[in-house]
């Protein structure tokens, strides 16, 4: 299968009062953080995925690390908060960073995943036209061209230039 | 899993390193070279890069499961190269 599992760490602090009202997020050559502020006041932050594929679910702290330094450099204000829940969860990384929906081999065999960092976002719409591809046999428009064989016949999308290497989508 | 072993340097954190690639397995064609991943749960051999020491390309095992880390290996000594030989596709 054209996919490898990383690791994605996110984070939340203890509640404060409103603080921010949008998602934020902050991009460098060599990370990034995006933050945001739940409806309880905790700061939900996350980055960039651990490096390499694991299964563990542990995060490492190095990629913690850079998390934290750019959202304070971002939000000096932040450094007086403490972390209150830390997890890490595994992101199903396809080789050119989108989606694959389409049937296999085998008879009435269906595949949807390598959604990478999107999977929460994009269930709805890609489990509505997983549905329309199970339902009527023919993929509706919207993943017409998210075919499991496109990495054999060389028809990759949106594929940034970072060549099949997960990590970097 | 926070540390490598370097053959060069010895024990490192893991953020001197970049993982590269997960290598093939053996008689896979040149395609699913590049862009197939077997997803082993127990063990997964890997291209390395002690890119913020001494620069060298290793080749590790470890099982992905649990983090443990089965050896480390120069991706240029002999061993290595006849391992990888016997893993690439042979057009003839």
């Amino acid at each position: 299968m054209p996919i490898e599992i990383h690791l994605l760490q996110a984070m939340v602090t203890e509640p404060v009062k409103p603080l921010i009202s949008s998602v934020l997020i902050y991009g460098y050559p060599h990370g990034e953080v995006y933050l945001t502020q739940s409806d309880r006041g905790g700061v939900v932050l996350g980055g960039a995925l651990d490096g390499f594929p694991s299964y563990t679910r542990e995060g490492q702290w190095f990629r913690l690390e850079d998390v934290v330094h750019s959202a304070v450099a971002l939000l000096p204000q932040l450094a007086s908060l403490r972390i209150l829940r830390h997890w890490a969860g595994t992101n199903d990384m396809s080789m050119d960073g989108s989606f694959i929906i389409d049937r296999i081999r085998y008879d009435n065999v269906f595949i949807n995943g390598g959604l990478c960092y999107a999977g929460f976002k994009a269930i709805p719409a890609s489990g509505a036209a997983c549905a329309t591809l199970v339902a009527t046999g023919t993929a509706p428009d919207l993943i017409r061209h998210h075919r499991l064989a496109r990495f054999q016949t060389g028809h990759l999308l949106d594929e940034c230039g970072f060549g099949p290497f997960p990590v970097r989508h | 899993m926070t540390r490598l072993d370097c053959p060069f340097c010895g024990a490192r954190e893991l953020e001197e390193f970049r993982f590269h690639k997960t290598l093939a397995e053996p008689g896979t064609n040149a395609c699913d070279d590049v862009y197939l991943r077997v997803n082993r749960l127990t063990m997964s051999r890997e291209h390395w890069q002690h890119a913020k020491g001494c620069r060298a390309w290793l080749i590790v095992r470890r099982n992905p499961s649990d983090g443990t880390v089965l050896d480390v290996r120069l991706a240029a000594s002999s061993d290595a190269l006849a391992h990888n030989k016997d893993s690439r596709h042979d057009p003839s």
